[in-house]
């Protein structure tokens, strides 16, 4: 029976022993993609923070005018009787 | 793989900060017509008679995210002890704390007293009314009714009048002011 070794073994990537120039420019390569993402996803998030606020009060009076042209008011009523003379 | 994932990362982060920004946004509503000038002078004259010059206050009061003005109207007790005074409040809805401009979906807008039953008029897009005091020392009547944007508010206290008419009499103020917006 030939001994093949284990599955990772073959691997040319994952056999490197740790603390190699190229391991160590991938690790930070990684990690400044990472970091570059996390940034990316705040920057994002506080754009969208920011655009909300200033296109809300354009919204909220369309909102306004959709809602009150939609409204229908009740027709003028009589007058009363005086509520003192029942 | 890797772009989709950060792709996904920043449609979630956009949609977040979106909605951040939207929950918390404060916006004014245009500011609502003089609501001493939506009442006739009759009907001020019906339910306060003998009224004196009418007060109107402009925005001082108003809560943020909204616009309003009030109208009072008083009398001097008479001989026999009849007395009136109507407050009348037109606020308009913006937007604020997550609250958008219907009125109707607002929290507050409707009359809430505790240990007083709360009555449902078929007013607008919802109203209603609380009942307080008694007819020798006073009945008073706080009356909400939505319509729209709108929320009017009236306060109409009444010496010398029976429930059922202080209740109709304060319907009516509101109906009135409804029927011009």
């Amino acid at each position: 029976m030939a001994v093949t070794g284990p599955q990772w073994a073959g691997d040319a990537k994952s056999g490197l022993p740790p603390g190699r120039p190229a391991d160590r420019r991938m690790l930070l390569r990684n990690w400044l993609f990472g970091l570059a993402v996390v940034s990316l996803v705040i920057a994002v998030g506080f754009l969208g923070w920011h655009l909300a606020r200033l296109a809300a009060p354009t919204v909220v009076r369309w909102q306004i005018s959709v809602i009150d042209a939609r409204s229908d008011a009740p027709p003028r009523p009589h007058l009363p009787a005086s509520p003192f003379a029942r | 793989m890797r772009l989709a994932v950060l792709a996904v990362c920043i449609m979630v982060a956009a949609a977040f900060g979106l909605w951040r920004g939207w929950t918390s946004v404060t916006v004014d509503p245009p500011g609502p017509p003089p609501v001493c000038q939506l009442i006739r002078p009759e009907l001020f004259d019906v339910l306060v008679p003998g009224h004196g010059p009418l007060r109107s206050e402009g925005e001082e009061q108003s809560m943020p995210g909204t616009r309003s003005n009030t109208c009072l109207a008083e009398n001097t007790p008479r001989m026999d002890g009849a007395r009136a005074s109507l407050w009348v409040a037109l606020v308009r809805c913006g937007r604020h704390d997550g609250d958008g401009p219907r009125c109707i979906e607002r929290d507050g807008a409707m009359p809430t007293a505790l240990n007083r039953v709360k009555h449902r008029v078929a007013l607008g897009d919802g109203a209603g009314y609380v009942v307080s005091g008694n007819p020798v020392t006073g009945q008073v009547v706080n009356f909400s009714a939505c319509l729209g944007t709108y929320l009017v508010y009236v306060r109409y206290e009444a010496v010398g009048a029976t429930q059922p008419a202080t209740v109709e009499s304060a319907t009516v103020v509101a109906e009135e002011v409804l029927s011009w917006l």
